[in-house]
C-alpha cells in the first residue's frame, strides 16, 4: 500500500502535476480567465484527439468536424431533452466514435491524399444536407446546465484542488530528495519554493473567496450573482478534467502496445502488415479513439457555447484541430494539447483586439470575427514550411542539446 | 431542355474549375487542394476589376495575370520547399485551401453581385421552343467546351503538350530526355492557377460572387479528378458532364441533396474504383 502511494507521487510526475495544479489555480487570481480559457481547452482536446489519427495512425483526415459535429448536435439535442450532462458526454463521445468507424471504414481501400479527399467531402456533404434540409439555419440553444450552478461542483474543484497541490509538493520534495548534486539541488529548491508559494497562496484565496461565498449565500445572495461565480468555475473545471482524462488515457493508449503497432502502421503500412498486424483494424481502433475524445471535446463546445449551429459540420473545426497538432508537434503526446491551446488563446486574444479596429472604422463587425481565423491560417502555413516537427517535436528532437548545455552551465554532467 | 442547358453550363464550369488541377497533379504529384479557393478568388477579383474598369477583356486579362504572378509566388515560395513530401504538400494546400477562403469572406464579407449590363451578350435572354434562355450561358459552354479543344490541341500538337505527357507518364525519364522538369512545374503551376482565376471570372456573371461559392467550387473541383482519373485529361471533361447532368438533374427533383450528390458520386467512386472511372 505505502509502496502505491509512493508511485502515485513519483518525481517524474511532479511536471505533469505542476502543470494541471497551476492550470486549477488560474481562476482564482484571474476570473475573466475562468470564462476565457474553456474554448481555448475545447480546441486543445480537439487537436488531441486528432493526433492520434494523424500523428500516430498516419490516416490523414480532413473530416475531423464529422465528428466533433455529431457530438456537440447530439450533446445538444440529449440536454434539450433533459438528460444528465454527464450521460450526455458519454452518449456523445460514443455516437461520435462510432460514426468516425464508419467513416473509417472505406480507408481500407482508399489511400492517403484519396482518404482526405473523401473525409472532407463527406463532412461537408453533411452540412450541406443539414443546411439545405432544414432550409433555414439550425440552431438549437441549450441555456444553463443545471449540473454546472450546484455548489458540490465548487466542493469538488477544491478537493480536487488541494489534492493535486498535495500530489506536486510530495513529487517536488521526492524529486528534491532523490537528486545528489548540489547545483541540481539548488535549483529543484527555488523551482519548489516558487510553485509552493503560488499554491499555498492560491489555496488561500480559494478557500477565502467561497467561505465569504457561502456566507453570503446563506443571506439569500441573488440568483443571478450565484450564477456568475459558480458557472464558469464549474465549466472550468469540467473542461480541464476532461482534457486530462482524456490525455490521460491517449497517453495509456499510445504508450501500450497497440500505440507501438499504430506508430509501425504510420511508419510503414506494408512491412507492419506483412510481421502479421491487421493494418485495417488497427486504423478502425484509431478511429474510434479519435471520434471517442472529438464526440466529448464537441459536448463540451456545447456548454461553452450554448448553441449550436450546422457550422460546427464545417470545415473550419477540422482546421483548428489541424493547426493545433501542427503548431504543437504531431506525433508528440503533450504537443498538440499545447498547440490547441495556443491556438485557442491567441484566437482569443486576437479577437480581443479587432474591436479596436471595428471602432477605428477600418473593418465590420463580420469581418472582425474572421480575422484570427486569418492569422491562424498565416501561422499555421509558417509552421508547415519552417517547423516541421511542430514546436513540441522540435523541441523534443534539439532540446536535448540545449539542456545539455544548461547543465554543464549549471556545473554537471550526465552521463 | 431547360435542364439540359444547365448540366452543360454546369460542366463547363467545374471543368474549368478542376483543370489545372489535373495538369499539376499529373505532372508532378501535388494535389492542390487550393484550387478551387482561386477559382473563387478569380470570380471576386473580376467582379471588382469590373467595377472599377468598366471594361470586361480588361479585368479578364488582368485577372489571368494577376492569376499568373499569384501561381508563380505559390509555386516558388509555397511548394517548392517541400517538394517531394506529400504528406506536407496536402497539408499546406488545406492551410491555403482555408487561409484564401477566410481572406475573401474578410474582403469582401457579403459576396459581389455582378452588375447589370445592358450587353446582350452578358445579360440579355433568348426564347428557344418558349423557354427564355440567358445567353451567358451558351457563352460558358463555348468557352468549356473551347477549352477542351484548346487543351487536347496542346496537348498531341506542340511541343509543350509532349513535354507535358512525357512528364505525366514518366517525370525521371522525361528529365533524363532533356525536359526541364522544374521549369515545366513552374510553368503549369502559374498557367493551372491562371486558369482557375479565369474560370472563376468566366462563371462570375452567371452566379455572382457569393460567400459560399469557393468551398463550393473547391469541393466539386476535387470531385472531377477523382472521378475521371487523377492523371487524366481528357476523363476530366467527360467526369464534369457527368457531374453536371448528375447535378442539375436532382436539382430538378430532389433540390435539398443537390450538393451533397455531388459529393456522394464522388464517395461511391473513390470506395468502388479509386482509381478513377477513365483510362489515361
Amino acid at each position: 500500500m505505502v509502496e502505491r502511494i509512493k508511485g502515485i507521487a513519483l518525481p517524474q510526475r511532479f511536471l505533469g502535476y505542476a502543470v494541471v495544479s497551476l492550470m486549477m489555480l488560474l481562476p482564482w487570481l484571474d476570473r475573466s480567465l475562468a470564462t476565457a480559457l474553456p474554448l481555448a481547452l475545447v480546441w486543445g482536446m480537439l487537436a488531441l484527439s486528432y493526433n492520434v489519427l494523424l500523428g500516430f495512425a498516419g490516416v490523414p483526415s480532413f473530416g475531423h468536424a464529422l465528428p466533433f459535429g455529431l457530438g456537440a448536435f447530439l450533446t445538444a439535442i440529449l440536454l434539450r431533452a433533459g438528460f444528465p450532462y454527464l450521460f450526455t458526454i458519454i452518449i456523445a463521445g460514443l455516437a461520435a466514435a462510432l460514426a468516425y468507424v464508419a467513416m473509417g471504414l472505406p480507408a481500407y481501400r482508399v489511400k492517403g491524399l484519396y482518404y482526405g479527399i473523401l473525409t472532407l467531402a463527406t463532412a461537408e456533404a453533411v452540412r450541406s444536407a443539414i443546411e439545405s434540409y432544414a432550409r433555414t439555419t439550425v440552431a438549437i440553444t441549450v441555456g444553463t446546465i443545471p449540473e454546472f450552478t450546484s455548489v458540490a461542483g465548487l466542493y469538488l474543484y477544491l478537493v480536487v484542488f488541494t489534492m493535486f497541490s498535495i500530489l506536486t509538493l510530495a513529487s517536488g520534495i521526492m524529486g528534491f530528495i532523490y537528486s545528489k548534486r548540489t547545483a541540481l539541488k539548488v535549483f529543484k529548491a527555488v523551482l519548489l519554493a516558487l510553485i509552493t508559494g503560488l499554491l499555498v497562496f492560491g489555496l488561500y484565496s480559494a478557500y477565502t473567496s467561497t467561505y465569504s461565498f457561502l456566507v453570503q449565500l446563506e443571506e439569500t445572495l441573488p440568483y443571478v450573482k450565484m450564477i456568475r461565480f459558480l458557472y464558469p468555475l464549474n465549466l472550468y473545471f469540467v473542461s480541464l478534467m476532461m482534457l486530462y482524462i482524456s490525455y490521460y488515457i491517449i497517453k495509456r493508449i499510445v504508450t501500450s502496445p497497440l500505440g507501438s503497432s499504430f506508430i509501425a502502421i504510420r511508419e510503414n503500412p506494408v512491412r507492419a502488415s506483412v510481421i502479421g498486424y491487421n493494418v485495417f483494424t488497427h486504423q478502425l481502433a484509431a478511429f474510434f479513439a479519435s471520434g471517442l475524445f472529438a464526440g466529448i471535446s464537441g459536448s463540451i463546445y456545447v456548454a461553452v457555447i450554448p448553441t449550436v449551429m450546422p457550422d460546427v459540420f464545417a470545415t473550419d473545426k477540422t482546421f483548428i484541430a489541424l493547426t493545433g497538432a501542427i503548431i504543437g508537434g504531431l506525433g508528440t503526446l503533450v504537443g498538440p494539447v499545447v498547440g490547441g491551446v495556443i491556438a485557442g488563446i491567441l484566437r482569443d486574444y486576437l479577437s480581443n483586439i479587432t474591436p479596436a479596429l471595428i471602432t477605428a472604422g477600418w473593418i465590420s463587425q463580420q469581418q472582425a470575427q474572421l480575422i484570427p481565423s486569418f492569422m491562424l491560417g498565416v501561422i499555421y502555413i509558417g509552421v508547415v514550411l519552417g517547423l516541421p516537427y511542430g514546436i513540441w517535436g522540435t523541441w523534443l528532437l534539439k532540446g536535448w542539446k540545449l539542456k545539455r548545455r544548461i547543465e554543464k552551465l549549471l556545473g554537471f554532467e550526465t552521463s | 431542355m431547360s435542364a439540359l442547358i444547365d448540366s452543360l453550363v454546369y460542366a463547363s464550369m467545374i471543368y474549368m474549375a478542376s483543370l489545372g488541377l489535373v495538369i499539376v497533379f499529373g505532372l508532378m504529384d501535388v494535389f492542390n487542394l487550393a484550387q478551387g479557393a482561386f477559382f473563387g478568388l478569380g470570380a471576386y477579383l473580376f467582379v471588382t476589376l469590373y467595377y472599377v474598369t468598366g471594361n470586361l477583356p480588361l479585368s479578364l486579362i488582368v485577372t489571368a495575370t494577376i492569376g499568373f504572378i499569384i501561381g508563380f509566388l505559390t509555386e516558388r515560395l509555397l511548394i517548392r520547399p517541400i517538394y517531394g513530401n506529400p504528406l506536407a504538400q496536402l497539408l499546406l494546400t488545406m492551410g491555403l485551401l482555408t487561409l484564401l477562403v477566410t481572406f475573401m469572406q474578410l474582403l469582401w464579407p457579403s459576396g459581389l453581385v455582378f452588375p447589370e449590363t445592358g450587353d446582350f451578350m452578358l445579360s440579355g435572354y433568348v426564347t428557344l421552343s418558349s423557354i427564355s434562355i440567358r445567353v451567358y450561358k451558351f457563352v460558358v459552354i463555348a468557352v468549356g467546351f473551347t477549352l477542351f479543344a484548346l487543351v487536347n490541341t496542346i496537348l498531341s500538337k506542340t511541343m509543350l503538350g509532349i513535354k507535358l505527357r512525357s512528364g505525366t507518364e514518366n517525370r525521371e525519364l522525361a528529365a533524363i530526355f532533356g525536359v526541364n522538369i522544374s521549369r515545366l512545374f513552374t510553368l503549369s503551376f502559374s498557367t493551372a492557377v491562371a486558369l482557375a482565376l479565369l474560370g472563376g471570372a468566366f462563371v462570375a456573371p452567371l452566379t455572382h460572387a457569393t460567400p459560399d461559392l469557393p468551398v463550393h467550387f473547391s469541393l466539386l473541383a476535387f470531385a472531377i479528378p477523382v472521378v475521371g482519373g487523377m492523371k487524366s485529361y481528357s476523363g476530366a471533361f467527360y467526369a464534369s458532364l457527368l457531374i453536371g447532368f448528375i447535378d442539375r438533374f436532382t436539382a430538378y427533383f430532389v433540390p435539398w441533396l443537390t450538393f451533397a450528390v455531388d459529393l456522394l458520386v464522388m464517395i461511391i467512386v473513390l470506395i468502388i474504383k479509386p482509381e478513377g472511372l477513365f483510362e489515361r
